[in-house]
């Protein structure tokens, strides 16, 4: 795992927890994704705790999936003010985005998301529907952000996330998974 | 009687997994041995039962979808009078319509496990959404005297344990047992060890004895099943040692009512199961079971931190209650707070018990309990003076 790129918010320093949100609308993956977080961060030998909005949701509604990552055990399993929040939306960044913490990041989805001015929180833009579409499906934008953003916070080392990936995903998709995780990966670079 | 007591290597196969807390009592279920599932789907309860059909073809046993969970109940009795160890999933709506089967399997002495993943009530409630107001049904709803197990899972490791456990207690005690987990643990992602081996616990067996009275002092008789070359006659109504019914005899049925409560009572010191947190010295108690437990204790670890002596008492068993590890938690506690997600069941339970007034936190808007309702609760007590101290 190379150094960070990104601040890490002095709660987390505080707490050693990373509280994360991620948010967007049925059929994205937005589950998925907050799923395959958290396996990353249990396979990287951390705890974690993912949570998800269970309401009428269906495919283009809104929905989001939180995770709590963290080297002891998770009291509170929910998140309440994330250190990182994942906006493949323009609903859930403005809903969210007055909840993140204080030294925080958020990371967007180039194009789904105008974000805002906002003071003391960094905001990073990831071309994550543009790279999916690049590799023949956007379904796999999910992906794609996850690997980024795991890539651009060092949170979870990249071998964890490709063993949760190769756990997760069905066997058609794996390939094809695996592809995104690699375009993700690279936008740290960039 | 006592239960014969087995170990077993795990039919899951043993490791990590990141599951949701349904699917890790579906687990549970396998790896207790459950090889009967009759169910109806209900949200929140439903990716349990699916979890279940797949480990039940993968790994052997009878699963059915019932017309209802009248017809759900009713099958898991039969087929645990066959020898099954058997097993649903539901919610507070489809509990409601078990009830009679309930009470029906408390009378026959029938061990079978109930999973209940709670949801906000009452009536159809809110579907998705949590809640933890089935603390009552489960003990009481159906009519008369009888006694069950219940156990709060509030974590994914935990409801894993406690369905095993649960299959355990029901056959070495030959009530119905449940599982009264919430929501917001049935639909959590966590981390699940599945452990090398498993203990499973059978239900007494003494071929020829009668199935339905005893002279030992546990009072749970043994009990067969049919296809074993023994004549036997199962009835809800009022029955002697060997099932014929006898619904004119009062002492008959004094006996038998009298034992159906009194083998859990004489051994809730055995059944009863809690932890506590901090509580040595605690003069601010919180009590809290399930998911409201992880946000009470998050709260008295902040408390902590500021120097507030806080402490947390856990029942695990929710019935039988632990009421003497209660009694000695609280004995130097000024203030005893109870959140829960439900309108002050357990708060009850606890003046009961305690014989003093507590501090009911209700949560009722369809959410998992939140530390900040934990926090504005405790604003009228004086915490801030005790900071420090």
């Amino acid at each position: 795992m190379g150094p960070a790129l990104l601040s890490i918010p002095q709660s987390a320093i505080r707490n050693p927890q990373w509280e994360i949100l991620i948010c967007g609308f049925g059929g994205q993956g937005v589950l998925f994704a907050g799923e395959l977080l958290g396996r990353a961060g249990m396979r990287a030998g951390m705890e974690a705790a993912q949570s998800a909005s269970y309401g009428a949701e269906a495919r283009g509604s809104a929905c989001h999936a939180g995770v709590v990552l963290s080297s002891e055990q998770i009291p509170y399993p929910k998140v309440r003010r994330p250190d990182l929040l994942m906006a493949m939306s323009q609903a859930g960044y403005d809903k969210f985005v007055p909840s993140v913490e204080s030294g925080g990041t958020v990371i967007y989805d180039a194009d789904l998301v105008k974000p805002k001015q906002i003071e003391g929180i960094g905001q990073v833009s990831v071309g994550a529907t543009a790279a999916a579409t690049e590799l023949g499906r956007r379904g796999i934008a999910n992906v794609v952000m996850v690997s980024a953003a795991v890539a651009l916070t060092g949170i979870i080392p990249r071998e964890a996330l490709r063993q949760a990936l190769e756990e997760q995903s069905p066997s058609a998709y794996l390939d094809v998974n695996l592809n995104a995780l690699e375009a993700g990966w690279k936008m740290r670079e960039s | 009687m006592k239960p014969t007591i087995e170990r077993v290597p795990s039919p899951i196969p043993p490791g990590e997994y990141f599951l949701l807390g349904d699917e890790a009592s579906a687990d549970g279920a396998v790896a207790a041995g459950c090889n009967f599932f009759a169910g109806y789907p209900i949200t929140p309860a439903s990716e349990l039962m699916v979890r279940v059909v797949h480990r039940m073809k993968e790994f052997g046993g009878t699963f059915i979808q019932m017309e209802d969970e009248i017809g759900s109940i009713s099958a898991m009795i039969g087929a645990a009078w066959a020898g099954a160890r058997a097993m649903t999933a539901t919610s507070g709506p489809g509990l409601s319509l078990m009830l009679e089967g309930i009470g029906y399997a408390a009378m026959t002495e029938t061990p079978l496990v109930v999973v209940d993943i709670q949801r906000a009530g009452p009536s159809t409630g809110q579907a998705t959404r949590p809640g933890s107001g089935d603390v009552f049904q489960v003990q009481f709803g159906s009519h008369s005297d009888y006694e069950i197990i219940a156990l709060a899972p509030w974590s994914v490791q935990e409801i894993f344990d406690h369905t095993i456990l649960a299959f355990n207690l029901s056959e070495a005690y030959r009530v119905p047992a449940f599982v009264m987990a919430d929501e917001s643990v049935g639909h959590l992602r966590e981390k699940l060890t599945v452990p090398e081996t498993v203990e499973r616990w059978h239900r007494p067996a003494r071929p020829g004895a009668p199935p339905f009275d005893t002279d030992d002092a546990d009072g749970v008789p043994p009990m067969p099943a049919f296809g074993q070359g023994e004549r036997l006659l199962v009835t809800g109504s009022t029955h002697d040692a060997r099932g014929l019914r006898k619904t004119q005899d009062s002492e008959v049925h004094r006996r038998l009512v009298e034992r159906l409560v009194g083998k859990i009572r004489r051994a809730a010191d055995k059944i009863t199961r809690w932890e506590t947190y901090n509580t040595e010295d605690a003069e601010l108690l919180f009590v809290a079971y399930g998911f409201s437990a992880r946000a009470a204790l998050d709260v008295v670890m902040e408390l902590r931190r500021r120097g507030v002596r806080a402490g947390l008492f856990r029942p695990v068993t929710v019935w039988p209650f632990p009421e003497r590890a209660l009694i000695e938690a609280a004995a130097g506690a000024k203030d005893i707070v109870v959140p829960e997600m439900n309108w002050g069941q357990m708060t009850r339970e606890v003046e009961r018990v305690l014989h003093r007034p507590v501090v009911a936190l209700p949560q009722v808007d369809g959410e998992g309990m939140r530390p900040e309702t934990i926090w504005q609760g405790i604003r009228e007590i004086d915490v801030v003076s005790r900071e420090g101290t």
